[in-house]
């Protein structure tokens, strides 16, 4: 019986073998056929896509976690170490905000006040807000996304900003119903319309791979500085305006580079936001007088609109330090 | 349930542990370990793994689970659906050709060998991902990746052998 069983699978073996190779050639022309329908940009592959994150989500969550706990106990052992410095490093801080507060009060109170003058809409809806966890990131060599555990079942949709503490992270790309794909700002496929603060020069952030993405469509003879804020200009529609980016970190012949102020290695909990639409003017009911209605042209937000009607000829001035705005008392 | 049927069932989920534990590398090549973005570090774990049963036990680990495992990595990675795939199966195919020259060698020259095979196939991948992005993309995490990936093969190994141990050897087809 046994000798009858082991001469069967000798005998089975070249087909097994054959059936193998079969497959295998299969599976490579699959895979190349995958690679160019992914090409092509095919919604189905798409999906397949954001099914795997969504049903691996679970699973990434809960390795995610011990691991996340790690890197946090690692550094709380490094804030340990470093504490004496961190707590003068804080004080000073501390100290800058406190002035900082003081101006911002003050502000505030003057914008409000020109805000009326102006018959302005004080307040824009504030956004919707999701929170999520990062529980993939899939740096690495080729791409800079991350997978977050909150998905269209938690009210996210493609196109939000992403944002931490610090600043901006990215934009969301891809929606599943548990989980959702971010696309972070330093990816080579990442371009984001923004503004150079103090100069209020338009530009475009793109990504390249690297810790600093660079700034490219600058308009000629731009005033910039190494440590002027970046933020988004929200030209384009898709993110919001002023949110947070970076500094200008360096500029040479080749490069004008944006370091970010997202701590990239700690990206753990992230917020995505959900700002209302910008609605265009109302269309009236009927033509008046024979003549067609201004409306705005498409993808252009109506803030950015409202926003140069009211903006100055001659940009203001942020000060470095509090105490350089003439007339504000400082404690 | 009778004994055998218990055992047979037993054995067939020991036969799945190749499939299993390359899917968890893939999982654990996603998994932010040190940063994000730019600042993290990966490693593609998954090779190893691969690398390792197509080495050992290739009627485990067959072409269509390394298909899937390099389908499941891609789709996490954000990858184009199909790169890793590809890469898993030649790799595998280059393996098992190659299995009588490798198998009776000592761990070092295994690893050796996982020396010359890893940047090979790092360099494959890198080549197909510049093409189909159409731009010529950093090379030096790609060379971070590597490092790290045949830095990581001794301990991957060491840990797949104490799972190789605990499958029956009556389900070798070979």
């Amino acid at each position: 019986m046994k000798l009858e069983r082991r001469s069967l699978s000798r005998l089975a073996l070249p087909f097994k073998s054959l059936s193998e190779r079969f497959a295998f050639g299969l599976l490579i022309v699959l895979s190349i056929g995958l690679l160019v329908l992914g090409k092509a940009d095919v919604e189905a592959l798409k999906a397949v896509e954001t099914r795997i994150g969504d049903g691996l989500a679970p699973i990434l969550s809960l390795i995610a976690e011990p691991v996340a706990a790690s890197r946090r106990l690692a550094g709380k052992a490094g804030e340990l170490i470093a504490l004496h410095q961190e707590n003068a490093r804080l004080r000073e801080q501390n100290r800058r905000l406190l002035e900082w507060q003081t101006v911002a009060r003050q502000l505030a109170l003057e914008n409000a006040g020109l805000r009326q003058v102006l018959h302005l809409d004080a307040n824009p809806e504030p956004p919707t807000a999701t929170a999520g966890r990062v529980v993939a990131d899939t740096g690495g060599p080729f791409v800079h996304t991350v997978i977050v555990d909150a998905g269209a079942m938690r009210g996210v949709s493609k196109g939000m900003a992403v944002v931490n503490e610090r600043g901006l992270v990215g934009r969301v790309t891809g929606v599943g119903a548990r989980s959702a794909r971010v696309l972070l700002l330093t990816d080579f496929n990442s371009r984001i319309p923004v503004m150079v603060e103090p100069s209020r020069d338009h530009a475009i952030l793109a990504g390249d791979n690297t810790y600093e993405p660079g700034l490219i469509f600058l308009p000629l003879n731009p005033g910039l500085a190494v440590g002027d804020r970046v933020v988004t200009s929200g030209r384009g529609g898709v993110l919001p305006p002023g949110l947070p980016i970076g500094v200008v970190g360096a500029i040479d012949e080749n490069k004008i580079a944006v370091t970010p102020f997202v701590d990239w290695d700690r990206l753990e909990y992230v917020r995505l936001l959900q700002y209302p639409a910008v609605t265009g003017p109302e269309a009236p009911a009927g033509p008046q007088n024979g003549a067609p209605v201004p409306t705005a042209p498409a993808g252009t937000p109506a803030d950015e609109v409202a926003g140069s009607l009211v903006e100055p000829a001659t940009p203001p001035e942020i000060p470095a330090s509090p105490r350089a705005s003439a007339g504000v008392p400082l404690p | 349930m009778s004994w055998l049927r218990l055992r047979q069932l037993d054995a067939q989920l020991r036969a799945l542990l190749p499939l299993a534990t390359a899917g968890l590398a893939a999982l654990v090549d996603v998994v932010p370990l040190l940063g994000s973005g730019a600042a993290s570090l990966t490693s593609f774990s998954t090779l190893c793994v691969v690398f390792f049963w197509s080495l050992y036990r290739p009627d485990l680990l067959t072409p269509a689970a390394s298909f899937l495992v390099g389908l499941i990595h891609d789709g996490l990675a954000g990858l184009p659906l199909g790169l890793t795939s590809l890469l898993l199966l030649l790799v595998r195919q280059l393996v098992v050709t190659q299995q009588r020259f490798f198998l009776p060698r000592s761990f070092p020259v295994i690893w050796f060998c996982f020396l010359l095979v890893a940047p090979a196939a790092c360099l494959a991948r890198w080549l197909l991902a510049c093409l189909w992005w159409g731009e010529l993309l950093p090379a030096r995490p790609a060379l971070f990746e590597l490092a790290l990936t045949v830095a990581l093969y001794p301990p991957v190994s060491w840990a797949l052998s104490q799972v190789h141990n605990r499958i029956p050897r009556l389900i070798h087809a070979s």
